[in-house]
């Protein structure tokens, strides 16, 4: 198994080598019994009959989640692109984020690449994502040293 | 942490007052030290007040804080507020890393279903 999360830019992106064919993984990712049992993760279970599929641009995802301490949270995507079995592309509308999952074939398994995008239309140039990405780099040194130093240590 | 940055209106405004690049030059700045408006107009062609009323965006977003030092007003990132920005990105990623490994899981468990 191999996985890691790496920020680029405005996106997220998590990228995971799966050891099955991306048609399996693409069956996983749009079949409501087999969403409802990873979608959740570890910190929340998904209620298999709550999962509604509309497979089409347009079309609704939603789901129903329940939290560990027993709340619950209703949540609904859009389609944006689908393409069968290398691409997906979910808005979800009351967020604004967008997420796009990339099934690519390697070896005898599929890499899956997430992207998720979270951003005003404003933001959407390159030179802004490249300036987000290098403002966030700094912001870990910045965060680095002041926790080095005290806080508040204006006299 | 005690607070995060919620709700869509707070983290909308953050990402909209990073939206534009004379904004994110200042925060790059600001990240190196305190500035005053004046300093921080220098690398721009820009007036003392496009600059002020860019650092007036990113102060009311939380984003940084002025202070008073006599005839001076220095600007001072807060790295809470970056803190708690960075925050919510590595919620999302999380949950997705969360979301992969159970997703590992239930495809080993399909697969040994359908090698029966």
């Amino acid at each position: 198994m191999t996985g890691h999360v790496r920020l680029d830019g405005d996106q997220l992106i998590a990228t995971r080598h799966l050891d099955a064919e991306p048609a399996l993984v693409w069956e996983m990712f749009t079949t409501p019994a087999h969403l409802a049992a990873f979608w959740g993760g570890a910190h929340a279970t998904v209620a298999p009959d709550s999962v509604a599929v509309d497979l089409r641009v347009g079309g609704t995802f939603s789901l129903q989640t329940w939290g560990p301490d027993g709340g619950s949270r209703q949540l609904s995507f859009r389609y944006e692109v689908v393409d069968p079995p290398a691409r997906l592309v979910l808005a979800e509308p009351y967020t604004g984020i967008t997420t796009d999952i990339r099934l690519e074939p390697t070896g005898d398994g599929t890499t899956l690449v997430v992207h998720q995008r979270r951003l005003p239309p404003e933001l959407r140039t390159e030179q802004a994502r490249t300036g987000l990405a290098g403002i966030l780099d700094r912001l870990e040194a910045v965060l680095t040293a002041r926790t080095s130093t005290p806080r508040k240590g204006t006299p | 942490m005690t607070q995060t940055l919620d709700a869509d209106g707070d983290l909308d405004a953050v990402f909209a007052a990073l939206g534009d690049r004379t904004r994110m030059a200042i925060i790059s700045r600001l990240a190196q030290g305190e500035a005053t408006v004046g300093e921080l107009a220098e690398p721009f062609a820009l007036t003392h007040q496009a600059v002020s009323r860019h650092v007036g965006i990113l102060r009311r977003c939380g984003l940084i804080h002025q202070r008073v030092d006599g005839q001076r007003r220095p600007c001072r990132l807060d790295a809470e507020r970056m803190g708690e920005l960075a925050g919510w990105i590595g919620e999302q990623q999380r949950q997705w890393e969360s979301r992969l490994d159970a997703l590992e899981t239930h495809l080993a468990s399909v697969r040994a279903d359908r090698q029966r």
